[in-house]
């Protein structure tokens, strides 16, 4: 009994270790997202070098993270809340680096996008899928 | 002619999640050369679209109308069920979309 506990408390501590890590990696993920995002607006159809490098560098860095944070995290999960950081944060972003407008009307508007996003990812998840199949559907 | 630009970069995401999704995590050669190429065309895309949206507004339709694509072409085309709770993310997506469009943007 003791035993068991201990092993149980062993791995609730253990896996909780690996999201941790996970979310960490997956904010870090979503800050280079931000970061692409912001970087491609920049480039004005690739014709600014120094954006142009910019947006590549981080296109790498987003992919690279986002799929090394997905092996700790559930995948659904962890689209949704990468796609609601960098989303977000390009609007906010841009507002501040490029000047762009950032009205109640539009950030109304962008939230409902958003949300809609992150309910198609949260749910479009492996584990809904394995679900609908034991369900038997 | 932006918004042709934005559909245009929408198809390349939708492609995009496909082969990522084929390259097991970037662990396949060709899958992950075919997706780094795609992913360079949606960029390209992305940043025509970008000289006349807003860097916000064009990336959240961006990533919404590609999220919408990639569950109808799941349900359509690979048979994966659509529950009530994806149909309604698109829904809510699209009501998005139309409102930032009909705001002006």
């Amino acid at each position: 009994m003791t035993a068991s506990s201990t092993e149980l408390e062993q791995q609730a501590a253990a896996s909780g270790d690996t999201s941790a890590k996970g979310w960490a990696i997956l904010l870090v993920a979503g800050i280079f997202e931000i970061g692409y995002a912001v970087s491609v607006g920049g480039t004005k159809g690739f014709t600014n070098l120094g954006w142009s490098l910019s947006a590549v560098v981080f296109f790498f860095l987003t992919v690279f993270t986002l799929t090394l944070a997905l092996k700790h995290l559930d995948v659904g999960v962890g689209y949704a809340v990468w796609t609601g950081i960098g989303a977000s944060g390009a609007a906010v972003v841009s507002a501040f680096v490029f000047d762009q407008p950032l009205t109640p009307v539009r950030i109304l508007w962008l939230a409902v996008i958003i949300a809609g996003v992150i309910s198609i990812k949260l749910f479009s998840g492996p584990k809904y899928a394995t679900a609908d199949e034991a369900a038997g559907q | 002619m932006h918004w042709v630009y934005l559909a245009i970069a929408t198809v390349f995401e939708i492609l995009f999640a496909l082969s990522a999704n084929a390259s097991k995590g970037f662990t396949k050669l060709w899958p992950t050369v075919l997706t780094l190429v795609i992913g360079a065309g949606g960029t390209f895309f992305l940043s025509l679209a970008l000289r006349r949206l807003d860097v916000g507004v064009g990336y959240a339709i961006w990533t919404g109308l590609g999220s919408v694509g990639i569950v109808l072409l799941g349900s359509l085309v690979f048979k994966e069920k659509l529950d009530w709770r994806k149909a309604l993310g698109i829904a809510v997506v699209i009501v998005g979309v139309i409102g930032l469009e009909l705001s002006g943007v």
